[in-house]
């Protein structure tokens, strides 16, 4: 059994050299640790059977095979950003949908309870609740375009020119969460006219309930906006040191 | 294939990672192997570019995976086509038999053209 006898030898000489192989690729994507986990077990089990399948090759063949570990964790991190890209879309719909249910069921409240402005209010919250729905379809409007600009631009030519499309729909998506953030404050407004010439009852717990959960669903969606935007440039940077070294 | 057959073939790279699955599951390395043999050795890209296209696939729901033993005792991803890539499959494989199908005349008619 030459092949196994092969393995075998090969297996006691080099595993620390397979090992930081593998490293080296996934160390560039510790930004996600199941990432960079999953990328090391499948660059080792890669180079392992490498070698099995081709007796006579070293761990240097198998991983020149491979590839510059540069060039890979860019890819694989190009392809993470593209799905976190996606997911960060997909909740900023989730989002949308919700605050505009809670918008609605207030509203609808408010008319069953008769929680109306007085005159003296009347023009100024005319005027707030007009900001309040320009801003919140404002917000739809660059919703669908983000969607559309990351249907479209699905694939790119290359990990930089990738990375330069995702960063247009995270452009995108802050937008849209900065007018969602002008369409809760006008609520907040409105919401706070109302109350002021009302004395504090339970009656109240509704309107202030939905309100925080209007400012959770923006929060969660700025955070996840944050998180991506951090990877992004981390992702960026890796590209960018990619290109540099392949101009060198 | 290095150069711009290189490049041509990473920007056909979901279409060959899907039509190598299409024989069955397969772990990235025997993704490889079939790649080779089915062009006849014809592709022979660096082994690794494979696995951020199988990892990209995956994301956009044309592959599933999982964990698995081989027989080395090593856990080992295998990745196989979802209904949506063999969905996918046809599609890429009927817009590259058009566009394929057209270069083709097209070349052919430059080359009576010269005759």
């Amino acid at each position: 059994m030459p092949l196994a006898g092969s393995w075998g030898s090969m297996a006691m000489r080099e595993p620390e050299t397979v090992a930081a192989y593998a490293a080296s690729i996934a160390e560039r994507l510790e930004f996600d640790p199941s990432l960079a986990r999953r990328v090391r077990q499948e660059v080792e089990d890669h180079l392992w059977e490498s070698m099995r399948a081709r007796a006579v090759e070293t761990v240097r063949d198998a991983t020149t095979r491979f590839g510059d570990p540069q060039v890979l964790a860019a890819e694989f991190a190009t392809a993470w950003l593209a799905a976190q890209t996606r997911k960060t879309s997909a909740v900023a719909i989730i989002v949308v949908l919700a605050l505009l249910l809670v918008m609605k069921v207030r509203l609808a409240w408010y008319g069953m309870a008769q929680w109306t402005l007085n005159d003296e209010q009347r023009l100024a919250g005319s005027a707030i609740s007009s900001i309040d729905v320009c801003a919140f379809w404002l917000a739809v409007g660059l919703l669908a375009a983000a969607w559309a600009y990351l249907s479209i631009h699905r694939v790119a030519a290359s990990c930089a020119a990738q990375c330069r499309k995702l960063r247009h729909v995270v452009y995108l998506t802050a937008l849209c969460w900065f007018a969602l953030a002008i369409s809760v404050t006008c609520d907040v407004i409105l919401t706070a006219l109302r109350l002021v010439d009302r004395s504090f009852s339970a009656q109240a717990i509704i309107p202030l309930s939905s309100l925080m959960l209007e400012s959770a669903l923006v929060g969660l969606l700025i955070l996840r906006i944050a998180g991506l935007a951090t990877r992004m440039t981390q992702t960026t940077a890796l590209v960018e040191t990619r290109r540099v070294g392949h101009a060198s | 294939m290095p150069g711009m057959e290189g490049e041509m073939l990473k920007g056909h790279l979901d279409l060959i990672v899907l039509a190598a699955l299409a024989e069955g599951p397969a772990h990235g390395y025997a993704v490889i192997e079939a790649i080779r043999r089915r062009s006849g050795q014809a592709f022979d890209l660096p082994e690794g570019t494979i696995y951020p296209a199988l990892h990209r696939l995956e994301q956009g729901g044309l592959l599933s995976s999982r964990w698995t033993v081989a027989e080395t005792g090593r856990r080992r991803r295998v990745y196989a086509l979802t209904r949506q890539g063999r969905r996918a499959l046809a599609d890429r494989r009927a817009v590259w038999e058009r566009f394929s199908n057209a270069i083709g005349g097209l070349l052919g008619q430059h080359g009576h053209a010269r005759a």
